[in-house]
């Protein structure tokens, strides 16, 4: 009687996950003053591998699949560090393999990336490397990254 | 006479049986709404889902199915290459990937196609039904877009939000008219776009109303959309209370006003 019991309880509340949301990462990181650099890694992650989203706060196993589809160096930050446009344009310009600042490809430190991702219309002329990202923009620059990454594919 | 044993068990199995039931409610009779209705032209119609989505009706986020039944008010949201295209009362909207829209109205009983879009993209195509005339209106923090079709002359356009570009709305077919929040209109048509940056528009764009103080207690600020209320601990700057000659106390206060958007 206590096995059905334990299974009945499994039973009633196994639909109740159907219904739980998908994109609650995107709906916290959207409310979040500050992102952090874990929410860009995660971002990104979930860009090159689906299976990502089930693992939303495993960031070294995040960071260790960018570098094996990405082949993205390390990156020495700590996973709750507030995030800005310096951080955010090296995972950005290392991304997208930006080719075009050659102080970048000689350097590639986050000043040069940042200049790099200005040159590539991803990030705006007023801004700083030292500003920092709001979840929102985070958002908004990673919709840019992959619908730029879409049209490369489509030109290919 | 069912012995005590069987009855205990008859109890516990009825209790769990409406257990599963209010548990899963929801679930359980989106689909059977779903499955007994008639469409009529003027409902929200999912046409299709590709990746994921989610919707928020009346509590929080949930994943948005090809089944569930969507009523004005309902915000959507969708996530990387991932789109959702709906029908509104005749008119066909795509909503694009990291898109997260507001239906305000759906059109229904001649009332305007009224949506907000918090961010992203989405591309409309407006079809107006009988001789009826179509109004589809876009709202973001920034400006406002609307198009207006009328029968023969169908429109379609795009409309994308962010908050460091502002909105961009580009029109395809048709005409559309752009508002920004200084009430400025401008004609776009022939696959013109028109941005509007966020610079330009100052912090708070929404009409507020300090409707009463009660008891210099509370506050209630409504806005076009949506009523908050914050108490005397949260206003930054105190209330200055005055007399306005017929008796009456009235006071006006500086309040820095978050809302969320749509």
């Amino acid at each position: 009687m206590r096995r059905v019991s334990v299974l009945i309880i499994i039973f009633l509340l196994v639909p109740n996950l159907w219904a739980k949301d998908p994109l609650a990462f995107f709906h916290d990181l959207g409310r979040k003053k500050i992102a952090t650099f874990g929410d860009a890694i995660y971002f990104t992650t979930l860009t090159v591998d689906k299976k990502a989203r089930n693992r939303p706060s495993d960031f070294k196993k995040n960071l260790k699949t960018l570098k094996k589809h990405l082949s993205f160096k390390d990156l020495d930050y700590d996973r709750n560090e507030p995030l800005n446009n310096g951080m955010l344009s090296l995972i950005i310009a290392r991304y997208l393999k930006l080719s075009d600042s050659l102080f970048f490809l000689i350097f590639d430190n986050e000043r040069y990336a940042h200049r790099a991702c200005i040159g590539a219309s991803i990030l705006t002329p007023e801004s700083s490397n030292r500003d920092k990202v709001t979840g929102q923009d985070l958002i908004e620059v990673m919709t840019l990254v992959i619908e730029k990454l879409e049209k490369r594919i489509e030109n290919k | 006479m069912l012995s005590y044993n069987n009855m205990i068990k008859k109890t516990i199995l009825i209790f769990y049986t409406i257990s599963f039931v209010f548990l899963n409610s929801s679930y359980l009779f989106a689909d059977n709404i779903l499955s007994n209705k008639n469409f009529s032209k003027d409902e929200i119609r999912i046409l299709s889902i590709e990746g994921d989505a989610s919707y928020k009706q009346y509590y929080g986020w949930e994943k948005l199915t090809g089944r569930t039944f969507l009523q004005e008010g309902v915000k959507i949201s969708t996530g990387i290459n991932s789109r959702v295209i709906l029908k509104l009362n005749g008119s066909t909207i795509d909503i694009k990937q990291l898109t997260m829209i507001k239906i305000n109205s759906s059109g229904n009983g001649q009332k305007e196609i009224y949506l907000s879009i918090g961010r992203g993209t989405i591309l409309a195509d407006i079809k107006t039904l009988l001789n009826t005339k179509t109004t589809f209106k876009i709202e973001t923090p920034v400006a406002t877009t609307t198009a207006i079709a009328e029968k023969g002359s169908p429109a379609t356009f795009e409309v994308k939000y962010e908050p460091l570009n502002g909105m961009t709305a580009r029109s395809i077919r048709g005409k559309l008219l752009g508002t920004n929040f200084q009430g400025t209109q401008t004609e776009i048509k022939g696959n013109l776009v028109q941005q509007t940056k966020c610079d330009e528009a100052p912090v708070a764009s929404k009409d507020i109303t300090i409707q009463t103080i009660n008891s210099k207690q509370e506050v209630q600020i409504i806005d076009k959309q949506q009523t908050s209320t914050i108490n005397e601990d949260t206003i930054t700057t105190e209330a200055a209370i005055h007399s306005d000659g017929l008796g009456n106390e009235k006071a006006s206060i500086q309040a820095n006003v978050e809302t969320e958007w749509p």
